[in-house]
């Protein structure tokens, strides 16, 4: 999604929005994230208001001191920056790719089936399709893709070909190398 | 639930795990030496069994990382000598005439393409100007810069087909100083 979005000067409206939108935000992504509920405080301060910025392509950034910390696309779910993945790797389920194909996953490529049912991969939870999962590679600790199941894990194994994950948010993507959007 | 503080590379900005994969992987090796993960020194302290397999896993790692400097540093020599030649080619032609074109976004959707330099080869400006208009059929003008000289202006974006125009017209005019400027850089319009 950000492979080729310039962040940079393509912001074309950032608003502090309405209290009560960031109450509805804020409760949305909660909701999709019930695991960030003990760390609330920590990632929206009460005293720091939370700023959307509209980019391109109907993506929505939301900011909290200026840093992006998630981001939809029109009225779409949220998803996590990989920064905020990084330091929370628990509020997404993960499915764990080869070595092979982390250099793949790093450029932007989806992640397909063979890469994540081979030896080196591993998907340990059941997901049904079309849900957040947070990409992790062979011998690495921390994430390195956001991503969404095309197809649920049970179908992933048995059908075993053709895309398996979207990739959203990779290392090294656009969004990846503007941690922070000052306004 | 408490903050991982993830450690990223001063070089690359990504993990120092994956520096391996990011396009600086020699210079992020150099500035930062090689990665070892927190698990694998932790383990080599364990019982032997693991250090045996941490230690084989993390020298695979590090005869990557040697292989992937070395295809670095050819890639960065290569890069230097084709870039050499290019610098010189372009002080070359600044010295003589060069077309640039440029779009300039008036609002939301409309666009002025503004060509400069085509005086410098000779063409009448109010002449080039009938033909665009009537090429582009819209409007079209001849605009005095203070110190550039005149430009034509051309209502709405026609930066490639501006390039198929002068190719047809005005054959004098090498396409390779025909040049345009996107984000204040020139970019060769044709290769």
């Amino acid at each position: 999604m950000f492979k080729k979005l310039s962040l940079k000067g393509s912001a074309s409206a950032s608003n502090q929005i309405k209290s009560s939108l960031q109450r509805n935000i804020k409760n949305s992504i909660l909701t999709q994230y019930p695991k960030l509920k003990d760390i609330e405080e920590e990632i929206f301060p009460k005293k720091v208001a939370i700023v959307q910025v509209k980019c391109q392509n109907h993506i929505n950034l939301i900011l909290v001191n200026s840093e992006i910390i998630f981001f939809n696309e029109r009225d779409g779910p949220y998803y996590p920056t990989l920064r905020i993945l990084h330091k929370y790797p628990d509020i997404l389920p993960h499915v764990q790719v080869d070595k092979g194909a982390i250099k793949f996953v790093l450029q932007g490529a989806n992640i397909m089936c063979k890469g994540l049912t081979s030896p080196g991969a591993r998907m340990d939870v059941d997901l049904p399709a079309d849900s957040i999962v947070a990409v992790m590679a062979e011998g690495k600790k921390h994430a390195a893709a956001i991503g969404v199941t095309k197809m649920s894990t049970n179908d992933i194994r048995t059908i075993n070909s053709d895309i398996g994950v979207n990739n959203i948010h990779y290392l090294g993507d656009s969004l990846f190398t503007t941690p922070t959007l000052s306004e | 639930m408490e903050p991982i503080i993830v450690e990223y590379c001063q070089v690359c900005g990504f993990p120092r795990e994956y520096c391996e994969y990011s396009a600086s992987a020699a210079a992020c090796l150099k500035a930062n030496g090689p990665y070892v993960s927190a698990d694998a020194a932790a383990t080599t302290t364990d019982n032997n069994t693991t250090t045996t397999t941490t230690t084989t896993t993390s020298t695979g790692v590090e005869d990557k990382l040697g292989e992937l400097k070395v295809i670095d540093d050819s890639k960065e020599e290569g890069h230097t000598d084709s870039a050499a030649p290019v610098v010189e080619k372009k002080k070359k032609k600044e010295d003589k005439s060069i077309i640039t074109i440029e779009v300039v976004a008036r609002n939301k959707k409309k666009n002025v393409t503004s060509i400069s330099g085509l005086h410098l080869f000779g063409i009448k400006l109010a002449d080039a100007k009938k033909v665009m208009a009537n090429k582009f059929s819209c409007g079209c003008s001849v605009v005095e810069k203070p110190g550039l000289g005149e430009e034509i202006n051309i209502q709405g974006d026609f930066c490639e087909e501006l390039v198929d125009l002068i190719e047809d017209k005005y054959p004098q005019i090498p396409l390779t100083s025909i040049y345009f400027i996107e984000d204040k850089k020139k970019v060769p319009a044709r290769r």
